[in-house]
């Protein structure tokens, strides 16, 4: 008797299983492709602006879950090379992992975390980030593109070998275009970090970046 | 105990004219008893007295058509020119005022019918006798009129109404009695739409430069079941917009060059005095791009404004009205297949 139960109990879990993913699969969409980025990295230390500039490959993907939830991945890396005499090559390497909740059409809030690596030749250092924003979408009737103006503050950074920095943001604009299953993205972002002063020195660091993305939309249509 | 008292009020009000009415009846057939017992002056005296505009007693029309009837049956009788004559004047008085009196040749003589045969032929009258309602079913059923000349006339019969075209229904020679049917049907071959018609008998005397009129008046109906009312044209509120308003386009540039505004100034106003502005090479890129997108998105909705999703789900919407109409015409059609005409004799004019 307790085993029929058992046997009724997991077949109706199963059943439920494949009731709910069904319909889960109806409201997902994903998309993604590869990026280029042309990045800038400045920092000033007391010993003028060093500055070093390259190019970044790598991916992005999106995870729509219905017509509010969004969760956003980013891996990219590159080689810096200095264009000051200050400064050295590096090689930076970063993931990105953000959730968006779309509270109207046209505004997303969202929290993530992000990691970054600059290596030089003598030392590494780590840079890990919450991250807290929102996006405006301005959608242009037709739906195929929406402008997107994003800000972000940056709550809580580390970086190995160095105090908090004491204030850090980011800022973003660009366009997504969408053509058929086809996407294309341009976008520019800058991120300022002000650290504290130490010994007399306030260090600034600054990354911008514009980037181009193209990728693929499968699943639902474009959200509203 | 009341309404007791006022049907005793009511039967003592009606008694006077009924007992007048069934004095004449009496009179009547006891003239009738006295002719055909061949006591023909006792009866003449009873026959005029009904006609008599003296009489005391309420005589009714039919009463008095009888009563001529009988005073030329009467006369007719009796030998001489002069009686032959009144018989003939008689039975004229009773013809005008009842086309349709005949003399049953089985109970009259020969002279009787011969005097009441020229009668007729001194009288001319067109008369159509009240026909009895009917339901028709298209194509089936029929009513039936009795027309009449009192002798050889044209004759033409038709019905018409001042909604529908008529329909000829006789038009040709006819002495006496004859029968004339109308289907309900117009002359394109329709049914008759509802409402009050007429239908006219005219005569043309072959034998007097007389013509005669007589109208009946039937009422037409048509019994079917409901038909359902067909939905409503589709108003603005029922359909999408199929087109941009032109403020869209404006509103697309002014998102391209926010969106490029936005690039420049975050390059512009978000770094650090002492690193210097951003690259503006980095951010004049999305910004080139902003404004190449809301000029191209500008130019593109003041040309093609349409918006084809919204004309196709208005196309579908029109014609599933379509389908919609379509199928309650032909429900409607069915039905209207399937109407009866009811037919009905009224009385007085056009409404």
């Amino acid at each position: 008797m307790n085993g029929r139960t058992a046997l009724g109990r997991a077949l109706l879990a199963g059943a439920l299983v494949v009731v709910g993913s069904g319909r889960l699969a109806a409201q997902l969409a994903v998309e993604g492709g590869p990026l280029v980025a042309l990045s800038e990295h400045r920092v000033g230390a007391g010993n003028g602006v060093e500055q070093s500039s390259g190019t970044l490959i790598g991916g992005e993907g999106r995870l729509l879950v219905g017509p509010h939830f969004e969760l956003f991945l980013h891996a990219a890396g590159g080689k810096l090379s200095a264009d000051s005499a200050s400064a050295d090559d590096e090689d930076l390497g970063e993931v990105l992992a953000r959730v968006s909740v779309i509270t109207v059409p046209w505004l997303a809030l969202d929290a993530g975390v992000s990691s970054r690596s600059l290596t030089t030749t003598v030392a590494r250092q780590r840079w890990s980030a919450l991250r807290l924003g929102g996006e405006l979408r301005l959608a242009f009737v037709g739906g195929g593109v929406t402008g997107v103006l994003r800000g972000e503050v940056l709550p809580s950074v580390t970086v190995s070998g160095l105090a908090k920095p004491s204030r850090a943001y980011a800022a973003g604009a660009g366009f997504e275009y969408q053509i058929g299953l086809f996407t294309l993205g341009l976008r520019y972002e800058l991120e300022r970090y002000d650290f504290p002063v130490a010994a007399g020195v306030a260090r600034r660091e600054q990354l911008s970046t514009i980037t181009a993305q193209a990728g693929l939309r499968l699943g639902r249509g474009p959200a509203s | 105990m009341r309404r007791f008292a006022a049907f005793i009020a009511l039967l003592l009000a009606l008694a006077p004219p009924l007992a007048a009415q069934s004095n004449t009846a009496e009179m009547l057939q006891r003239a009738r008893r006295l002719y055909e017992n061949l006591e023909v002056e006792q009866a003449l005296v009873l026959l005029r007295q009904i006609i008599s505009p003296s009489s005391p007693y309420v005589v009714s029309p039919d009463q008095r058509v009888e009563a001529f009837k009988y005073l030329g049956a009467s006369l007719a009788l009796q030998p001489g020119p002069a009686k032959r004559d009144s018989a003939v004047t008689y039975f004229r008085a009773a013809i005008e005022r009842d086309p349709f009196v005949d003399l049953d040749p089985q109970s009259f003589s020969a002279a009787q019918l011969a005097a009441f045969a020229d009668a007729r032929n001194r009288t001319f009258a067109v008369a159509l006798r009240p026909f009895r309602g009917d339901t028709l079913a298209p194509g089936s059923g029929q009513i039936t009129l009795m027309a009449l000349t009192t002798h050889r006339a044209q004759l033409r019969v038709e019905v018409r109404s001042a909604a529908a075209a008529g329909r000829v229904l006789y038009d040709g020679e006819n002495e006496g009695l004859r029968e004339v049917r109308w289907d309900g049907l117009l002359a394109d071959g329709s049914l008759a739409p509802p409402g009050r018609y007429q239908i006219d008998a005219i005569g043309a005397s072959r034998l007097l430069q007389l013509t005669d009129t007589i109208t009946v008046y039937a009422d037409v109906s048509h019994l079917h079941a409901p038909l359902e009312d067909t939905l409503p044209p589709l108003g603005g509120a029922d359909l999408l917009p199929e087109q941009y308003p032109t403020s869209v386009a404006t509103g697309n540039l002014l998102k391209g060059l926010g969106v490029a505004a936005g690039a420049l100034l975050i390059q512009a106003l978000l770094p650090s005095g002492t690193l210097g502005s951003g690259n503006a090479l980095l951010s004049g890129g999305v910004a080139g791009a902003g404004v190449v997108t809301g000029f191209v998105s500008f130019q593109l909705r003041q040309h093609h404004r349409g918006i084809p999703a919204n004309m196709a789900e208005n196309a579908r919407r029109r014609a599933a009205r379509e389908a919609a109409n379509a199928a309650i015409r032909q429900r409607n059609d069915e039905k209207l297949r399937q109407t009866r005409l009811v037919i009905a004799p009224a009385t007085g004019g056009a409404r």
